[in-house]
């Protein structure tokens, strides 16, 4: 079994709240709001007007850009109005919103044989499909698949680690959808011209290690690999060191040492735009935390509010609480429910109580804790400090811009000292420091 | 629904704490504080409420004169008046203690910045402090289960009374002359034990400090096992050498601390004027940390050199 060497933590993973628990449609919103910035590149400019009717499916806005994504009606219906709304990660920003008529009807591109589709042509379907990375970051794929000539990539990384806490939306993906899930990877790996793909797991997941391996065992150039608990291992520049022990270089892309990583939702859509037609319209997400009624894994359609899937999950049984966009480590915390879903949305966490860890400017004990579980060999103490005095050439110094911002430092802080806010606040501030010369 | 928190990822957390930490430590204290109690009689409870009561109460007052907020109840003034104690001679005049105590927390842990800010180890400054002020006072050992006056085991090697010297069994149980809290090893050992298993200190310095006393000991000819029982070195590699603020953030920065106080400890018994290697030893290598940790970091992910 293979595990990052470097730091990391363990939290406890609450994924029994919804690992067993199958995949269910969400019901239809009565109107979404779909972002222009679906965050990751370029946003897309719309190309409708208010009172035009759509179709689930219908291209509504499209890219500005190399590295940006085209957006797609997800209910048909009318586009209402657009304008500025919540958005889980900009704050606010430009969207559509569509009022459903509740009919559903759906366009999909025309169906094509992807068999006898040059790399060229795969990639442009994925773009025009709005593919992008649903592991969270989601970066447009197709520009993932489209590396540089004098960079080939021999072995492509299928992200199935889910090593945050409660989502569980890949670990059900991966036992609902393996099929079709090694046929998107076949896609990249066709794009790509990869000798080899290594699916990874962690292995709190056995049923879907078992399941998987079945599948993978007849095909060529796939291989299952088994990883230990630990996070954070699926972040991208982690599972490569963990998988193929390449060490991507500081300030590098996972390109320079041969290799693509994409999430396994990531290549289901890919499978789903290039074989069914289908742009991405939806996504499969868990909505969870001890608070809700009834944690589900639901699969949502893009812009729907994050109130009408607590909602469709039975509610929340007390507050206040905290509401987090994506994982308990990662994720961002909302201030309204209000905030729509966006491509990148893997989760929706409702926590009440004592387990939301509020952190302040708490003096650093000098542990050393937070070194021992950064896994990218920073001082996360050092920096935090650094932050906290405002000396923004120290932190750089001491690589604030090589953190990761996966928490694990914080996560174990002993002084519940607010390390990933310091080293973010370090890190903008660098980087504005950087851009103004 | 009520009103929904915002705040910076992560949302979960350990339950690491700081005091947990020294709670911990303060429990891990107590077999060899019962020890010393029981060796050296029941009258050194005055010390253990003047010297703790003492570190809180300055904490608190300093804290209040420096508009910070108020945590002693986060037990790390607990654990400096406690261990300050524990580095005295058994039987000290309770002002003697006071002095100490105060000096510890309002000179050395909160003019320094409070916790985790202080540079050196409060409990250790303290006794340095008070080795100088009070010379007489402050070298007058007792014997165990006796109010007589006795030298250490280490000052008889020092000077040359073999004949003198007690069996390791005694040196192991705590029947030997010394400071209050450290002649007790097993109880020590113990204590020390429990710290491992709730991962509040780990191997890097205590055992890298007491291999290299080890083998210098052995290299200059002197019985390697004695070296480690005599004085103050366990409670000193376990629970003043592995003290978070004063002491590197790296764990190989760790070893290199322990390595360094190995050293100085047999250096100073070797060729020192009088038996304080593990105090000293500690208190110079709490002085290099900064510099340890400037040089000492860990390989950062993705860069080669």
């Amino acid at each position: 079994m293979l595990k990052y060497r470097f730091g990391g933590v363990h939290p406890p993973d609450y994924k029994e709240l919804t690992n067993a628990i199958p995949i269910k449609d969400a019901s239809l919103p009565s109107e979404v709001n779909i972002s222009l910035s679906q965050h990751g590149g370029t946003p897309a400019r719309s190309i409708v007007e208010p009172g035009d009717k759509v179709k689930c499916g219908t291209k509504i806005a499209e890219s500005t850009g190399p590295v940006s994504s085209p957006v797609h009606a997800s209910i048909s219906g009318t586009v209402k109005e657009i304008k500025d709304y919540f958005h889980p990660v900009c704050g606010s920003f430009a969207a559509i919103n569509i009022s459903s008529d509740g009919r559903d009807e759906k366009e999909f591109f025309n169906n094509v044989s992807a068999d006898n589709l040059f790399p060229e042509e795969l990639r442009a379907l994925i773009r025009e499909a709005g593919v992008v990375g649903l592991g969270g970051a989601a970066f447009p794929t197709a520009v993932k698949l489209d590396p540089p000539k004098e960079k080939p990539i021999g072995s492509l990384i299928l992200n199935g680690v889910e090593c945050e806490p409660y989502l569980t939306s890949d670990h059900r993906l991966m036992l609902e959808k393996p099929e079709e899930i090694i046929s998107g990877a076949k896609i990249v790996k066709k794009i790509l011209n990869a000798a080899n793909c290594y699916l990874a797991i962690e292995k709190n997941k056995t049923d879907a290690i078992e399941l998987m391996r079945k599948k993978i065992d007849k095909e060529d150039g796939f291989y299952l690999k088994e990883l230990a608990v630990k996070y954070p291992q699926g972040a991208e520049k982690q599972l490569i060191k963990t998988l193929l022990g390449r060490e991507v270089p500081n300030g590098g892309l996972p390109l320079d040492v041969g290799v693509v990583v994409n999430n396994v939702g990531t290549v289901l859509a890919v499978y789903e735009a290039v074989i069914e037609g289908k742009p991405l319209y939806e996504r499969v997400m868990t909505v969870t935390g001890s608070i809700v009624k009834n944690p589900q894994n639901l699969r949502v359609r893009i812009g729907t509010k994050f109130s009408h899937l607590v909602r469709e999950c039975g509610g929340v049984n007390r507050g206040p609480a905290k509401i987090i966009m994506g994982g308990p480590m990662m994720g961002l915390a909302q201030y309204s429910l209000d905030v729509p879903v966006v491509k990148g949305t893997c989760g929706i966490i409702a926590l009440a109580g004592k387990e939301i860890s509020l952190s302040g400017l708490n003096p650093c004990l000098r542990c050393g804790r937070c070194v021992d579980v950064c896994p990218v060999g920073l001082l996360p103490g050092q920096i935090s400090l650094a932050a906290e005095y405002g000396n923004f050439d120290l932190a750089r110094q001491e690589g604030a811009l090589d953190c990761i911002e996966c928490g694990a430092c914080e996560y174990i802080c002993a002084s519940q000292r607010g390390l990933v806010q310091l080293i973010k606040l370090a890190k903008s501030q660098c980087k504005r420091e950087l851009k103004n010369g | 629904m009520g009103k929904l928190i915002v705040s910076s990822s992560p949302h979960i957390r350990s339950k690491e704490s700081v005091s947990r930490i020294m709670w911990s430590v303060i429990a891990a204290l107590m077999p060899a504080v019962l020890t010393g109690l029981y060796v050296f009689g029941l009258v050194n409870l005055k010390n253990i409420v003047v010297g703790v009561s003492v570190a809180v109460l300055t904490e608190a007052l300093c804290q209040r004169m420096m508009h910070r907020k108020i945590t002693v109840d986060d037990g790390s003034a607990i654990v400096t008046g406690l261990l300050l104690v524990m580095v005295l001679p058994p039987g000290l005049n309770w002002w003697i203690v006071a002095a100490g105590s105060f000096f510890a927390i309002a000179i050395v842990k909160q003019l320094f910045g409070g916790l985790g800010h202080n540079i050196f180890n409060p409990a250790l400054t303290a006794r340095a402090v008070l080795l100088v002020s009070f010379p007489i006072q402050m070298t007058r050992w007792l014997k165990p289960f006796d109010s007589l006056t006795a030298a250490t085991p280490l000052a008889v090697v020092k000077d040359n009374l073999s004949d003198k010297l007690p069996m390791f069994w005694d040196l192991f149980i705590g029947k030997t002359g010394g400071s209050f809290g450290e002649t007790g090893v097993l109880a020590l050992l113990a204590g020390a034990a429990f710290l491992f298993l709730r991962k509040i200190i780990s191997w890097h310095i205590p055992f890298s400090y007491l291999g290299v006393v080890a083998l210098l000991s052995w290299i200059f000819g002197r019985d390697p096992l004695f070296s480690i029982l005599a004085g103050g070195l366990i409670l000193g590699a376990f629970f003043m050498a592995t003290d978070p603020a004063t002491t590197p953030l790296t764990k190989k920065g760790q070893i290199f601390f322990g390595v360094g106080c190995g050293i100085i400890t047999v250096a100073i018994r070797q060729w020192g004027g009088y038996p304080e290697g593990v105090c000293y030893s500690i208190l110079l290598m709490n002085a290099l940390t900064p510099l340890i940790d400037r040089y000492l970091k860990p390989r950062r992910f993705g860069v080669t050199k």
